[in-house]
């Protein structure tokens, strides 16, 4: 069990609390997910346990399904064991799917037994939570009330209910601007009654929330980009901030009302760019609503982790988030950005950006090598122009629809990897207008016309050569040559 | 001294100066540029993240000079990576705003920063105070501003790139001052040392080659 010493895991590639640790794992676990007595889906992997969660992962390739399902989540269970096998039978709540986890261990070790015990012990320990906190917590999610509503509708021979026009603009409180304000981009170009239906179909039958089972089919409806009214839940729960969320509740409004009265250098840097985040966007223009949630937001960050305070860029990112997103979900996510996906990007002397910067030019030099020795030739900056696309995960320079294309895909690629591989594709797909560039100047011309420019094609163009053609590039390679650098700072030589 | 006209295809210029605009955040800069190289001003502007520029042409003396500007953010924790584009500046000019007295008292750790990180000593510093629309607001009196500039040998000027008032004097008295200075010495050879492209500033630019790549660069979008 080599990974009983380590569980930085937990946090890293799972992204649960740092309160959570490791109970106990089990390895070659079979386990099927039954939609109904027909239909299923099977896999075999790894059941880790901690203090309130049931993590799985697969053994192909973690996409073909994993879940972390919160203990609260799980109503019944039931122990089968007898000569031929052992295995228990997880009922889960079933406020949009109905969903069984048949779980079956290798009868021949002592392992599966002693993973029984301890989560039987678990569950006992969370009855109150999943007796008086989930289900609450459950039916205030966005899918859960859009769903209920939508399945009741379909329920009612989709008789059009004219008097009840509440029920069809699906009016929920605090579910982020784009519920007011419209979303980015187009929605017949996106496609997003198509997609929206998809997503329907893949709640009805995986569930949502802190229960969902992620299957192959989630993320390649992630790949293809997630509906806009949806987006905001996959976020939080992609990012782990769900979880913080519901470990924490009542957090976020207590910090921003205890330190309601306070002054600091963060706060007097917030309000200055309040008004400057994201104007294109009407949530955020003048004295809009989106101004005052952003504001809350940043300054209730800023108390949380005066460590980093705030540091211009999160409040780009952050007033991206909240066209999709409630303000407490953004604090969360943008709590998950700071400390886990970008840790040292925002801080005060910004090292985490600055490395990966550093990085990126040995990236370039690999897999780029003729504009590298154009760069190194001309002296150009460059890693100050791809600053901006980093820190603000491309919120400053793509239309917002498109960056929200990368933050799905961001949060499932575990961050940077995918800014490294979006940024390589943009180089290589300017890198014939660049390599006539012979100072700064024109280089961020370039990319200025490039960006100014883009639509559609270009953006397909961006997504699949940063995913196939840079899809080779993983965190191995990253942090091989991370600590190449470090190496030759210490000695001076960078 | 007068604009050139359309300086987005002008690359028919004598002069290339690389000026930069600093400061603290929210002072104005990302304006007081636009103000001047488009005369446009908006009220809901982005905070700039990392660096932008734009350009401007200028005839000084006959001769045509290219300003090409950047601008950069202006947060403390920024100044460590943004200082990598002083290098070839031949011109900088410190924003502050007069309602908000902070800002000016960094304005003297601007002007160390600038000092620490250019070799070149002949640069032309000039201080500005933004915002002077907002006088009923005003916090930094003009005459304490203008007694930090002389002891510094710094140029001043209060603008407002809201009203437009200014804004144009400030970069133009920068521009000539350079101009006046490289007169007086060797011509521009110290500043094109410290750069060994083509960019930053000196008479030796060659002019075919940037329209070729304005033209492969295609749109005309370009500053």
């Amino acid at each position: 069990m080599d990974k009983h010493l380590d569980i930085s895991f937990l946090e890293e590639d799972y992204k649960l609390p740092i309160t959570e640790f490791l109970i106990v794992t089990c390895k070659n676990v079979e386990v099927r997910v039954e939609y109904d007595s027909k239909n299923g889906l099977n896999s075999i992997g790894t059941l880790h346990l901690t203090p309130h969660y049931l993590v799985f992962s697969d053994y192909k390739d973690h996409q073909y399904m994993n879940f972390t399902i919160h203990l609260g989540n799980i109503r019944k269970m039931e122990k089968v064991n007898n000569s031929e096998q052992l295995m228990i039978i997880l009922t889960l709540t079933s406020n949009i799917a109905k969903n069984r986890l048949f779980i079956r261990f290798n009868r021949y070790t002592q392992h599966g037994s002693n993973f029984i015990i301890n989560l039987k012990r678990c569950l006992v320990n969370d009855i109150n939570i999943a007796k008086n906190v989930m289900p609450q917590f459950n039916n205030n999610l966005m899918t859960t009330k859009f769903l209920t509503k939508y399945l009741e509708q379909k329920d009612r021979n989709s008789i059009i209910d004219i008097d009840n026009e509440e029920e069809h603009n699906y009016h929920i409180d605090n579910k982020g601007l784009g519920f007011i304000h419209g979303y980015p981009g187009d929605d017949i170009i996106t496609k997003q009654d198509i997609k929206q239906k998809l997503w329907i179909d893949f709640f009805t039958k995986n569930g949502t929330g802190l229960r969902i089972i992620r299957t192959n089919d989630f993320y390649k409806l992630i790949r293809v980009g997630v509906c806009d009214i949806f987006r905001g839940e996959i976020w939080e729960i992609l990012s782990g901030a769900m979880y913080q969320r519901f470990q924490q509740p009542g957090i976020y409004k207590e910090i921003l009302q205890s330190n309601m009265t306070k002054n600091s250098q963060a706060i007097e840097d917030i309000e200055k760019d309040v008004r400057r985040s994201l104007p294109e966007y009407k949530g955020f223009i003048d004295d809009a609503s989106g101004i005052d949630s952003l504001r809350n937001v940043l300054v209730a960050y800023s108390w949380k982790n005066p460590e980093v305070g705030y540091c211009q860029a999160m409040n780009i990112v952050a007033a991206q988030l909240l066209i999709y997103m409630g303000e407490e979900e953004t604090f969360w996510c943008i709590t998950q950005l700071c400390e886990n996906y970008l840790k040292g990007y925002y801080s005060k002397n910004m090292e985490g950006i600055v490395l990966d910067q550093k990085i990126l030019q040995v990236l370039i030099q690999e897999k780029i090598p003729v504009l590298y020795n154009h760069i190194q030739r001309y002296d150009i900056q460059i890693s100050v122009m791809t600053l901006s696309w980093f820190l603000s995960i491309f919120t400053t320079v793509l239309p917002l629809e498109y960056s929200a294309r990368i933050l799905d895909i961001f949060w499932v690629n575990g961050g940077r990897l995918s800014l490294f591989q979006v940024s390589l594709a943009i180089l290589k797909i300017c890198g014939e207008n660049l390599l006539i560039c012979t100072d700064d100047a024109h280089f961020v011309s370039v990319f200025r016309n490039f960006f100014n420019k883009i639509d559609h094609n270009t953006f397909q163009r961006i997504m699949v050569t940063a995913f196939k053609e840079f899809g080779v590039i993983d965190y191995k390679i990253i942090n091989s040559i991370k600590a190449k650098i470090e190496k030759s700072d210490s000695n001076g030589n960078w | 001294m007068s604009d050139t006209g359309d300086n987005q295809y002008n690359y028919d210029y004598d002069l290339l100066y690389k000026l930069v605009l600093i400061g603290d955040s929210g002072v104005g800069k990302s304006n007081l540029l636009s103000r001047y190289s488009n005369n446009d001003f908006q009220i809901n502007s982005k905070s700039t993240i990392g660096v932008e520029f734009a350009t401007k042409a200028v005839k000084v003396d006959g001769k045509i000079i290219k300003a090409q500007i950047w601008d950069t953010a202006g947060q403390e924790r920024y100044r460590a990576i943004t200082k990598a584009y002083y290098r070839g500046a031949v011109g900088a000019l410190i924003v502050y705003d007069i309602t908000n007295t902070k800002t000016y008292e960094n304005c003297s750790d601007w002007l160390n920063i600038l000092s620490t990180n250019l070799e070149n000593n002949d640069i032309v510093i000039g201080l500005i105070g933004n915002k002077k629309d907002l006088q009923h607001q005003r916090s930094v009196p003009i005459e304490e501003a203008q007694e930090f500039a002389r002891n510094n040998q710094l140029l001043f000027t209060e603008t407002s790139a809201l009203s437009n008032e200014n804004v144009e004097k400030a970069f133009t008295e920068l521009i000539t001052t350079i101009y006046e200075n490289s007169k007086h010495q060797t011509g521009m050879e110290t500043v094109t040392k410290n750069n060994s492209s083509s960019i930053g500033a000196g008479n030796t630019v060659s002019l075919t080659k940037s329209n070729k790549e304005k033209k492969s660069s295609s749109s005309g979008q370009c500053c």
